[in-house]
């Protein structure tokens, strides 16, 4: 019969395999509902960049790895994205979430893909590329995914910064993208510019 | 001369088999599809970047109004993730009515489902017959939560609102109704020679792509995986029904798991009514108590939600599949940090692409309906002017309303 680990052990796991290549310390919140109390936990792992890839192929070594979604925030300097996964699914009351992110400074959005490891997260790449402003390195599909060309490209709708989307959003009653008689299609081409993703250097000029 | 094929054949974005706007783009020969893709964003309304520039109590209401069909569980795992961000602990009493209330919205949800199906089918008999039994088990949700829809009925900590003994008893009453027609519903969808040879090999999703693709809810039940979140990561109420449920796949109810729209069929009327017998469960075993850990509002804004610092991601079964949220909130500030919403829809969007694979044109409405597809989920005003495909913007929107109103006024 199959052994299932705790998320205290795949977290531990995490801290032996990855150190010196960790953001911060992998950790664990453990929940107990119900009347029985019957506890279920989650993990959260943040690696740095160029061990990111590894850090998801190493939780293939747990069985049954579920990829969910990616989630993403602007962090001020930083861009992080954070993968959601579930390890033992379909065990019956064994499943452990497992989150494993990585941050990139904005000077240099880029992060790399997991879709060679977990064919699913190809939308949600695309979605975190047209939102955040990062580029995934190795992404199978390059287009926008939800944005119309009502977002122009160039505005990253969850970044907090001069990309973000707050003059767009203050003047949309002017019809910003633009489209003269008020209709759009649906944008099909790369979120980005030719030049790539927007560099926000230090100090704060574009 | 005409063009050799293959040909593109665009479906949607308006009624692409489902009154949602999504756009599939398919490349045909004859009468078989051999390229898929998918275009989704026509209705994409920000509710992420919304919720960022609201408190948690705020974003309770948004969170349902993601969806129409399946707005307790959002709401539900909103709650969740908040609470796991902020570590508040549920009352036990409220994980239970928790957990009545999203499987009644199972219960509504399939029923609605069964009829989409039966209507894509051509088989109108059946889309009549489901809704009018749905009517049922809406009735009960108006008893719990004095609504059909958008419930307003989780909250940090617990739920809204009690059931009262008399209202146990009308439960009781209605869920009862269902068990008496469980033989004719099953006879209806897994006998009848029309469904199933329109569904049997049909829009079929392989186990080894259900596992690869990371497919969610009854579509990947129905290709014999036994992925169900109650089960899996045994949240709330649910850590309580281990024993005495289990995930209903097509192996439970005596088919095999061929994965085909047949197989989903029979996954999702068997968990049916086992929603049916999980809530009669639940209201047996309801313990008493208090139905929220923290019942006035100011203090749970200002001293838990507002003091709170970290990040939690919650998950739940919705009727669809894996629904799931990640919050992060932040000391001393009151708007939520960083918010993710995943629907059902956009994690079954890779899967969906391979079932279409070599299928016929006429199977396409019910293969698009079978993963019981919820676009507006998953995004977030179109419209079609001379035959294009175009977006109406606030400009043109504010023109018509004005238009209007100078017209009732002549």
């Amino acid at each position: 019969m199959m052994k299932y680990k705790s998320g205290d052990e795949i977290a531990a796991s995490f801290r032996n395999r990855f150190k010196g290549h960790l953001i911060e310390d992998p950790y664990v919140k453990t929940f107990r509902n119900g009347v029985k109390k019957t506890a279920y936990s989650q993990v959260f792992v943040r690696v740095k960049r160029e061990r990111f890839q590894d850090a998801a192929r190493h939780l293939k070594t747990f069985d049954g790895p579920h990829h969910t979604v990616a989630s993403g925030s602007d962090l001020g300097d930083e861009i992080e994205v954070l993968f959601h996964f579930e390890v033992y699914s379909a065990s019956h009351g064994h499943g452990v979430v497992v989150t494993i992110g990585t941050r990139c400074p904005k000077d240099d959005p880029h992060i790399p893909s997991l879709s060679d490891i977990y064919p699913s997260v190809t939308p949600t790449e695309r979605e975190k590329q047209e939102f955040l402003g990062v580029a995934i390195d190795g992404i199978k599909d390059n287009r926008r995914l939800f944005l119309t060309h009502a977002v122009p490209v160039g505005v990253y709708p969850w970044r907090k910064d001069e990309f973000g989307p707050e003059k767009l959003v203050r003047q949309v009653h002017k019809d910003p993208s633009g489209g003269g008689d008020g209709t759009r299609v649906i944008a099909d081409h790369s979120p980005f510019p030719p030049g790539g993703p927007p560099v926000k250097r230090k100090g704060g000029d574009a | 001369m005409a063009e050799a094929p293959p040909y593109p054949l665009n479906i949607g974005p308006i009624h692409p088999a489902l009154k949602e706007p999504t756009q599939f783009k398919f490349v045909i020969d004859g009468e078989h599809i051999r390229e898929t893709d998918f275009q989704p964003g026509f209705n994409h309304r920000g509710v992420e970047y919304l919720g960022m520039k609201r408190n948690p109590l705020q974003v309770l209401h948004l969170a349902e109004r993601v969806c129409g069909i399946c707005s307790a569980a959002h709401q539900y795992v909103f709650c969740r993730a908040v609470e796991h961000a902020a570590d508040i602990v549920p009352t036990e009493r409220g994980d239970y009515l928790r957990a009545i209330v999203a499987e009644l919205e199972r219960i509504h949800s399939h029923l609605l489902w069964a009829g989409v199906a039966g209507h894509e089918l051509g088989f109108d008999s059946i889309l009549h017959y489901t809704w009018k039994v749905r009517e049922d088990v809406q009735d009960i949700l108006e008893i719990l939560c004095g609504n059909r829809v958008n419930y307003a009925y989780y909250i940090f900590g617990g739920v809204r609102r009690d059931i009262s003994k008399e209202d146990i008893a009308k439960c009781r009453k209605i869920l009862s109704n269902y068990r008496k027609i469980e033989d004719t519903v099953l006879s209806i969808f897994f006998s009848d020679p029309t469904i199933i040879h329109r569904t049997k090999d049909v829009g079929v999703l392989t186990h080894e792509n259900a596992v690869k693709l990371c497919a969610c809810g009854p579509l990947t039940r129905g290709a014999g995986v036994k992925k169900d979140i109650r089960f899996d990561w045994p949240h709330g109420a649910y850590g309580d029904m281990m024993d005495d449920f289990k995930v209903v796949t097509p192996e439970t109810m005596g088919y095999h798991a061929t994965g085909d729209v047949f197989s989903q069929i029979v996954v999702r009327i068997g968990e049916l009514f086992e929603s049916v017998r999980m809530t009669e469960w639940l209201l047996d075993n309801m313990p008493s108590g208090p139905i929220t850990s923290e019942p006035n509002l100011s203090a749970l804004l200002m001293a838990k939600l507002r003091m709170a610092e970290g990040e939690g991601v919650a998950r739940v079964e919705a009727p669809r599949g894996e629904d799931i949220h990640y919050v992060r909130l932040k000391k001393n500030k009151m708007e939520i940090d960083s918010w993710k919403i995943r629907v059902p829809t956009y994690g079954n969007i890779m899967s969906w692409l391979t079932m279409f694979k070599d299928q016929q044109i006429a199977d396409i409405p019910i293969i698009i309906a079978s993963i019981d597809p919820c676009i507006g989920c998953m995004d977030r005003v179109t419209l079609v002017r001379d035959g294009s495909q175009a977006e109406v913007d606030w400009k043109v929107l504010h023109d018509m309303s004005i238009e209007k109103s100078r017209r009732l006024m002549r």
